[in-house]
Protein backbone atom coordinates (compact mmCIF):
# COMPACT_ATOMS: atom_id res chain seq x y z
CA UNK A 1 0.00 0.00 0.00
CA UNK A 2 1.49 3.29 -1.04
CA UNK A 3 1.02 6.56 0.79
CA UNK A 4 -1.16 9.36 -0.47
CA UNK A 5 0.45 12.04 -2.59
CA UNK A 6 -0.08 14.50 0.27
CA UNK A 7 1.73 12.28 2.76
CA UNK A 8 4.53 11.66 0.28
CA UNK A 9 4.89 15.42 -0.08
CA UNK A 10 5.21 15.74 3.70
CA UNK A 11 7.82 12.99 3.80
CA UNK A 12 9.73 14.58 0.91
CA UNK A 13 9.82 17.89 2.79
CA UNK A 14 10.97 16.12 5.94
CA UNK A 15 13.79 14.48 4.02
CA UNK A 16 14.94 17.84 2.69
CA UNK A 17 14.78 19.44 6.14
CA UNK A 18 16.84 16.68 7.72
CA UNK A 19 19.97 17.96 5.96
CA UNK A 20 20.04 20.95 8.35
CA UNK A 21 22.82 19.59 10.52
CA UNK A 22 24.64 22.65 11.80
CA UNK A 23 27.48 22.27 9.34
CA UNK A 24 28.14 24.88 6.65
CA UNK A 25 26.13 26.34 5.03
CA UNK A 26 23.58 25.80 7.79
CA UNK A 27 23.37 27.93 10.93
CA UNK A 28 21.56 25.46 13.17
CA UNK A 29 21.16 21.72 13.66
CA UNK A 30 17.37 21.98 13.64
CA UNK A 31 17.11 19.21 11.04
CA UNK A 32 18.20 16.71 13.67
CA UNK A 33 14.64 16.67 14.96
CA UNK A 34 11.85 17.08 12.43
CA UNK A 35 8.40 16.39 13.79
CA UNK A 36 5.05 16.22 12.05
CA UNK A 37 2.11 18.00 13.67
CA UNK A 38 3.53 17.91 17.17
CA UNK A 39 1.63 20.36 19.36
CA UNK A 40 3.97 20.69 22.35
CA UNK A 41 7.70 20.16 22.64
CA UNK A 42 10.25 20.58 25.39
CA UNK A 43 12.96 23.21 25.51
CA UNK A 44 15.60 20.54 25.90
CA UNK A 45 14.77 19.19 22.44
CA UNK A 46 15.50 22.46 20.64
CA UNK A 47 16.46 23.38 17.99
CA UNK A 48 13.86 21.50 15.99
CA UNK A 49 11.39 21.79 13.15
CA UNK A 50 7.70 20.95 13.07
CA UNK A 51 5.90 20.25 9.80
CA UNK A 52 2.29 21.40 10.05
CA UNK A 53 0.11 20.37 7.10
CA UNK A 54 -2.47 23.00 6.26
CA UNK A 55 -5.27 23.58 3.76
CA UNK A 56 -5.68 21.51 0.65
CA UNK A 57 -7.31 23.45 -2.16
CA UNK A 58 -8.52 22.13 -5.50
CA UNK A 59 -8.72 24.36 -8.53
CA UNK A 60 -12.26 24.11 -9.95
CA UNK A 61 -11.07 24.60 -13.50
CA UNK A 62 -8.91 21.52 -13.36
CA UNK A 63 -11.70 19.01 -12.97
CA UNK A 64 -12.68 20.40 -9.61
CA UNK A 65 -13.00 17.06 -7.94
CA UNK A 66 -16.07 16.32 -10.05
CA UNK A 67 -16.58 12.93 -11.63
CA UNK A 68 -18.05 14.56 -14.69
CA UNK A 69 -16.25 12.45 -17.20
CA UNK A 70 -14.19 15.31 -18.55
CA UNK A 71 -11.11 14.66 -16.49
CA UNK A 72 -9.89 12.41 -13.77
CA UNK A 73 -7.27 14.97 -12.77
CA UNK A 74 -7.57 17.38 -9.87
CA UNK A 75 -5.02 20.13 -9.50
CA UNK A 76 -4.29 20.25 -5.79
CA UNK A 77 -2.59 23.00 -3.84
CA UNK A 78 -1.39 21.68 -0.52
CA UNK A 79 -0.23 24.26 2.04
CA UNK A 80 2.42 23.13 4.46
CA UNK A 81 3.85 25.23 7.27
CA UNK A 82 7.29 24.63 8.70
CA UNK A 83 7.84 25.92 12.20
CA UNK A 84 11.41 26.45 13.33
CA UNK A 85 11.93 26.50 17.10
CA UNK A 86 15.18 27.64 18.64
CA UNK A 87 16.64 28.68 21.96
CA UNK A 88 17.16 32.39 22.51
CA UNK A 89 18.00 34.69 25.36
CA UNK A 90 17.95 38.39 26.10
CA UNK A 91 21.19 38.99 24.22
CA UNK A 92 20.11 37.45 20.92
CA UNK A 93 16.33 37.75 20.80
CA UNK A 94 15.12 37.82 17.21
CA UNK A 95 18.43 36.64 15.79
CA UNK A 96 18.07 32.90 16.28
CA UNK A 97 14.75 32.73 14.47
CA UNK A 98 16.34 34.41 11.47
CA UNK A 99 19.08 31.80 11.52
CA UNK A 100 16.64 28.90 11.43
CA UNK A 101 14.44 30.64 8.85
CA UNK A 102 17.44 30.89 6.55
CA UNK A 103 18.16 27.21 7.12
CA UNK A 104 14.61 26.20 6.21
CA UNK A 105 14.76 28.20 2.97
CA UNK A 106 18.19 26.86 2.13
CA UNK A 107 17.08 23.26 2.63
CA UNK A 108 13.75 23.45 0.82
CA UNK A 109 14.21 25.94 -1.99
CA UNK A 110 16.68 24.18 -4.21
CA UNK A 111 17.36 26.09 -7.40
CA UNK A 112 18.20 22.97 -9.35
CA UNK A 113 15.36 20.92 -7.83
CA UNK A 114 12.23 23.12 -7.77
CA UNK A 115 10.04 20.03 -7.99
CA UNK A 116 9.43 18.10 -4.80
CA UNK A 117 10.29 14.44 -5.28
CA UNK A 118 9.58 11.18 -3.53
CA UNK A 119 12.70 9.33 -4.55
CA UNK A 120 12.72 9.48 -8.34
CA UNK A 121 8.99 10.16 -8.44
CA UNK A 122 8.11 13.81 -9.05
CA UNK A 123 5.31 15.17 -6.87
CA UNK A 124 5.12 18.80 -7.91
CA UNK A 125 6.68 22.24 -7.59
CA UNK A 126 7.28 23.69 -4.15
CA UNK A 127 6.62 27.40 -3.63
CA UNK A 128 7.57 29.64 -0.72
CA UNK A 129 4.71 31.88 0.42
CA UNK A 130 6.35 33.82 3.27
CA UNK A 131 7.02 33.68 6.98
CA UNK A 132 5.90 35.03 10.33
CA UNK A 133 8.34 35.57 13.20
CA UNK A 134 7.56 35.03 16.87
CA UNK A 135 10.49 36.50 18.80
CA UNK A 136 11.29 35.43 22.35
CA UNK A 137 8.82 36.84 24.83
CA UNK A 138 9.89 38.22 28.19
CA UNK A 139 10.58 35.37 30.58
CA UNK A 140 10.95 32.77 27.86
CA UNK A 141 14.05 31.12 26.44
CA UNK A 142 12.74 30.18 23.01
CA UNK A 143 11.52 31.76 19.82
CA UNK A 144 9.92 30.51 16.64
CA UNK A 145 9.35 31.27 13.00
CA UNK A 146 6.59 29.93 10.80
CA UNK A 147 7.50 29.48 7.13
CA UNK A 148 4.67 28.86 4.70
CA UNK A 149 5.04 26.66 1.63
CA UNK A 150 2.73 25.29 -1.03
CA UNK A 151 3.21 22.16 -3.08
CA UNK A 152 1.12 21.82 -6.22
CA UNK A 153 0.37 18.49 -7.84
CA UNK A 154 -2.23 16.73 -9.91
CA UNK A 155 -4.15 14.02 -8.12
CA UNK A 156 -6.32 11.36 -9.72
CA UNK A 157 -10.01 11.74 -8.89
CA UNK A 158 -10.98 9.16 -6.29
CA UNK A 159 -7.44 7.92 -5.82
CA UNK A 160 -5.40 10.18 -3.52
CA UNK A 161 -2.40 7.89 -3.91
CA UNK A 162 -2.09 8.53 -7.62
CA UNK A 163 -0.99 11.52 -9.60
CA UNK A 164 -2.11 12.20 -13.13
CA UNK B 1 2.52 56.82 59.05
CA UNK B 2 2.46 57.12 55.28
CA UNK B 3 1.16 54.49 52.88
CA UNK B 4 4.72 53.83 51.81
CA UNK B 5 5.91 53.29 55.37
CA UNK B 6 2.94 51.09 56.19
CA UNK B 7 3.37 48.94 53.07
CA UNK B 8 7.08 48.48 53.67
CA UNK B 9 6.54 47.55 57.31
CA UNK B 10 3.80 45.07 56.38
CA UNK B 11 5.89 43.50 53.61
CA UNK B 12 8.88 43.18 55.94
CA UNK B 13 6.74 41.45 58.52
CA UNK B 14 5.24 39.09 55.93
CA UNK B 15 8.65 38.33 54.46
CA UNK B 16 10.01 37.45 57.90
CA UNK B 17 7.11 35.10 58.47
CA UNK B 18 7.36 33.48 55.02
CA UNK B 19 11.12 33.13 55.36
CA UNK B 20 10.66 31.34 58.69
CA UNK B 21 8.16 29.05 56.99
CA UNK B 22 10.52 28.34 54.09
CA UNK B 23 8.36 30.12 51.57
CA UNK B 24 10.85 32.83 50.60
CA UNK B 25 14.45 32.76 49.44
CA UNK B 26 17.65 34.64 50.18
CA UNK B 27 19.04 36.21 47.02
CA UNK B 28 21.78 38.44 45.70
CA UNK B 29 20.71 41.34 43.52
CA UNK B 30 23.00 43.00 41.00
CA UNK B 31 21.58 46.03 39.24
CA UNK B 32 22.28 46.22 35.52
CA UNK B 33 25.30 48.42 34.95
CA UNK B 34 26.20 48.47 38.65
CA UNK B 35 28.10 45.32 39.45
CA UNK B 36 27.88 45.64 43.23
CA UNK B 37 25.82 42.83 44.80
CA UNK B 38 23.08 43.47 47.34
CA UNK B 39 21.67 40.80 49.65
CA UNK B 40 17.90 40.63 49.69
CA UNK B 41 14.92 38.37 50.21
CA UNK B 42 12.66 37.38 47.33
CA UNK B 43 9.64 35.35 46.45
CA UNK B 44 10.17 33.15 43.41
CA UNK B 45 6.96 32.12 41.69
CA UNK B 46 7.15 29.49 39.00
CA UNK B 47 4.67 28.85 36.25
CA UNK B 48 4.55 27.62 32.70
CA UNK B 49 3.97 29.36 29.40
CA UNK B 50 3.78 28.12 25.83
CA UNK B 51 5.54 29.86 22.95
CA UNK B 52 4.90 29.14 19.30
CA UNK B 53 2.32 28.76 16.55
CA UNK B 54 0.63 25.40 15.97
CA UNK B 55 3.59 23.75 17.60
CA UNK B 56 4.55 25.24 20.94
CA UNK B 57 7.47 25.01 23.33
CA UNK B 58 6.85 24.80 27.04
CA UNK B 59 8.79 27.56 28.79
CA UNK B 60 9.23 28.41 32.43
CA UNK B 61 7.36 31.51 33.50
CA UNK B 62 9.20 32.78 36.56
CA UNK B 63 8.51 35.98 38.44
CA UNK B 64 10.60 37.35 41.27
CA UNK B 65 9.18 39.69 43.86
CA UNK B 66 11.74 41.87 45.63
CA UNK B 67 11.47 44.76 48.07
CA UNK B 68 12.67 48.28 47.57
CA UNK B 69 13.75 48.57 51.20
CA UNK B 70 16.41 45.99 50.37
CA UNK B 71 17.32 46.54 46.72
CA UNK B 72 16.84 50.33 46.83
CA UNK B 73 15.97 50.79 43.17
CA UNK B 74 13.75 49.25 40.54
CA UNK B 75 15.63 46.55 38.61
CA UNK B 76 16.54 47.45 35.05
CA UNK B 77 16.31 45.04 32.13
CA UNK B 78 19.37 42.83 32.46
CA UNK B 79 19.65 43.08 36.26
CA UNK B 80 20.43 39.79 38.01
CA UNK B 81 18.97 37.89 40.94
CA UNK B 82 21.06 34.94 42.14
CA UNK B 83 18.89 32.53 44.09
CA UNK B 84 20.78 29.45 45.23
CA UNK B 85 22.54 28.01 42.21
CA UNK B 86 20.31 29.76 39.68
CA UNK B 87 20.85 33.24 38.30
CA UNK B 88 17.82 34.96 36.84
CA UNK B 89 18.01 37.88 34.44
CA UNK B 90 15.31 40.54 34.58
CA UNK B 91 13.38 40.87 31.32
CA UNK B 92 10.69 43.26 32.50
CA UNK B 93 9.08 44.78 35.56
CA UNK B 94 5.40 43.91 35.55
CA UNK B 95 4.21 45.40 38.86
CA UNK B 96 5.47 47.95 41.34
CA UNK B 97 4.22 49.89 44.30
CA UNK B 98 5.84 51.85 47.14
CA UNK B 99 7.28 48.70 48.65
CA UNK B 100 7.69 45.84 46.22
CA UNK B 101 8.55 45.18 42.63
CA UNK B 102 7.63 42.14 40.53
CA UNK B 103 9.94 41.12 37.69
CA UNK B 104 9.55 38.67 34.84
CA UNK B 105 12.87 36.87 34.60
CA UNK B 106 14.58 34.34 32.39
CA UNK B 107 17.54 32.06 32.93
Amino acid sequence: MTDSVALRAIYAIRTRLQVIDGNSPFNTAAGGTVLINRSTVEKGDLPLLVIVPGDETVEPSSGGGQADGRSQAMKVQFDINIEGMVLADQSNTGEQLEEVKADIKRALLLFDQPTLKDGLFAIGPLAYLGSTPLPREDGANTESVQCRFRVTYTEKFGDPNATR
Amino acid sequence: MTQSTALRALDAELMAAFTSAGLADAATFIQYGSGSPTSCSVYVDRGVTFQGFDGTVRNDAVTITAFLDEIAEVPKRGALFAVGAVTYKVDAVTAKDESRVVCVVST
